[in-house]
């Protein structure tokens, strides 16, 4: 398969989800695909590195935090973040980098604790000790304790 | 093992997002733009010094260089040698020496004089490339590789790639010198390339030694500066040659503005080195009155004025011709020519007014005949004149 068809086929199939982890992961909402896109496009770039990754997902999340990083360094510290009106956004931007990285890519971009490592470029056991202090930290807020109710 | 409840939140506050298609084409294009463009800088900027170094594999050569493979001891084409005392190291031709601001180059540049590190935090400008020598111990130095060159060894550090700069230091531990190879243009991979190409050119280059840099010499030594660089140059087994500036250019007195080979320049010994030193109120050739009589077969007479002289006049005579060049003032007593040619010829008759200082045009062709005067031991330059001869 060639290498356009191929990230053709991977893009359809993960842009959605990309985009939105981008946006859990502090993204303005308005700057998410415009990062995503930058990511992608470096990993078409270099498209035989992603095909000689052993894993790809993981390897795709990896340029996508590098680029987020980068968004975030470019950014003035004083501009507000769009999202903090939802609650769930706002306890996920008052985590430590680390823990939301563990969170989110584990819980939601469904990269196990390997790939979540390789993706945030932490060891294992880093993203093991994050990942409990930061879903306990979401637990507390409103919307999952409806939910838990409700469930 | 994911946590379903945190995964459901996530999901649930994900959704919210709307995300529209992907702009695939879009992207395909960028990343076909990005590869061409990368390409095109790689292709050039490196074919450039690789191929001018006439090693197709001189990356490979720089981690096990082969003592073949780079025997010359002259510079590439389009390449010269800079250094300090008989280390050199080649760089393209068309960069300048010490063009540095806030200790870093804002061009691409050898440095010879580095001067304080980093005096006003300015970060390294993108694009830019750069060779700084430094003589003595270097701090930081690590030897990750030692080979020979031209039979003396030279040690190299890692290569390094940091914020958008790969550098690494090359050191000639006979000589007590070291090269930082650095550059910050384009991307990675030809940063890296240049970087390994130029430092793979370090070498000793005996019966050799480089004109000192005069860039500090100002700040070190003020109104001393030319008497110091002078000994400096003649310590070293070069012919310094003071030639005054014409017009002052705003520097105290003796303070050295210029030197011909520039700075860094390796020569041969006993080469001649041509030093401008800010005159003053009243330069050493202002204070001698110079000039060039002639008269021919048929008794016709002619010549050059002092400012002919300064100027650098081409004088076209016939076969036959005498010539003479006489002085007027404090030091006219210290008069005295060099010539570069045989058209003319010394005039024996030493009880001659003008003796040796006059020439008889003898064969068809070109002589270059310069004056010069004797300050306190030194000689000024005060004029390089070309007398044509003609049949």
């Amino acid at each position: 398969m060639g290498r356009d068809r191929e990230f053709t086929e991977y893009v359809g199939t993960r842009w959605p989800r990309l985009v939105r982890t981008a946006v859990l992961l502090g993204c303005p909402r308005a700057e998410a695909e415009a990062v995503v896109r930058d990511a992608l496009v470096r990993c078409l770039t270099d498209w035989s590195k992603v095909r000689r990754a052993d894993d790809r997902d993981a390897y795709v999340h990896r340029v996508l935090v590098e680029r987020l990083r980068a968004a975030a360094r470019h950014r003035h510290p004083e501009e507000p973040l769009p999202d903090r009106h939802d609650p769930v956004l706002d306890r996920l931007h008052r985590l430590p980098e680390d823990q939301r990285l563990a969170v989110v890519l584990c819980d939601y971009a469904g990269l196990d604790e390997l790939q979540t490592a390789i993706a945030a470029g932490l060891p294992s056991a880093r993203i093991e000790a994050c990942l409990a202090p930061a879903r306990a930290a979401l637990a507390t807020t409103q919307p999952l304790t409806s939910y838990r109710e409700a469930g | 093992m994911s946590s379903p409840w945190t995964t459901a939140l996530l999901e649930r506050t994900a959704e919210q997002v709307i995300v529209l298609a992907p702009p695939v084409e879009p992207m395909l294009a960028e990343a076909d733009r990005l590869r061409r463009r990368r390409r095109t800088a790689v292709g050039g900027a490196v074919l450039a010094v690789l191929v001018t170094l006439g090693a197709a594999d001189v990356v490979r050569s720089f981690v096990d260089p082969d003592p073949k493979a780079w025997p010359a001891a002259a510079p590439p084409d389009g390449m010269r040698f800079v250094g300090v005392g008989r280390s050199v190291i080649a760089v393209p031709s068309g960069w300048a020496t010490d063009a540095t601001r806030c200790g870093q180059p804002v061009r691409d540049t050898v440095v010879l004089a580095p001067g304080p590190e980093d005096p006003c935090r300015a970060e390294r400008p993108a694009g830019v490339r750069s060779v700084v020598v430094r003589e003595g111990e270097v701090e930081g130095f690590h030897a990750v590789a030692t080979y020979r060159v031209g039979g003396r060894p030279v040690e190299r550090s890692a290569l390094r790639c940091a914020e958008g700069t790969c550098s690494t230091m090359v050191r000639l531990p006979s000589e007590n010198v070291t090269f930082t190879v650095a550059s910050s243009a384009g991307t990675e991979a030809l940063a890296r390339a240049e970087v390994v190409a130029i430092a793979f050119t370090a070498r000793v280059l005996d019966g050799h030694t480089a004109v000192p840099a005069t860039r500090m010499l100002a700040a070190e030594y003020g109104r001393s500066a030319e008497a110091k660089y002078v000994a400096e140059l003649r310590t070293l087994g070069l012919d310094p040659v003071v030639v005054p500036a014409a017009t002052t250019t705003g520097a105290d007195p003796g303070t050295v503005i210029g030197v011909s080979p520039e700075p860094g320049t390796p020569l041969e010994a006993g080469s001649e080195v041509r030093v401008r030193v800010a005159g003053g109120e009243r330069a050493p050739q202002d204070e001698v009155a110079v000039g060039i009589g002639i008269v021919d077969e048929d008794r016709h007479y002619g010549g050059l004025t002092q400012e002919d002289i300064r100027r650098g006049t081409t004088l076209e005579v016939s076969q036959g011709t005498d010539l003479w060049a006489f002085a007027d003032g404090r030091r006219s007593r210290t008069l005295e020519a060099r010539q570069e040619g045989d058209s003319i010829v010394l005039d024996f008759w030493r009880n001659g007014p003008d003796y040796p200082t006059t020439w008889e045009a003898v064969h068809p062709g070109t002589t270059e005949l310069t004056l010069s005067i004797r300050v306190d031991g030194r000689r000024v330059d005060l004029g390089t004149v070309r007398i044509v001869v003609t049949e």
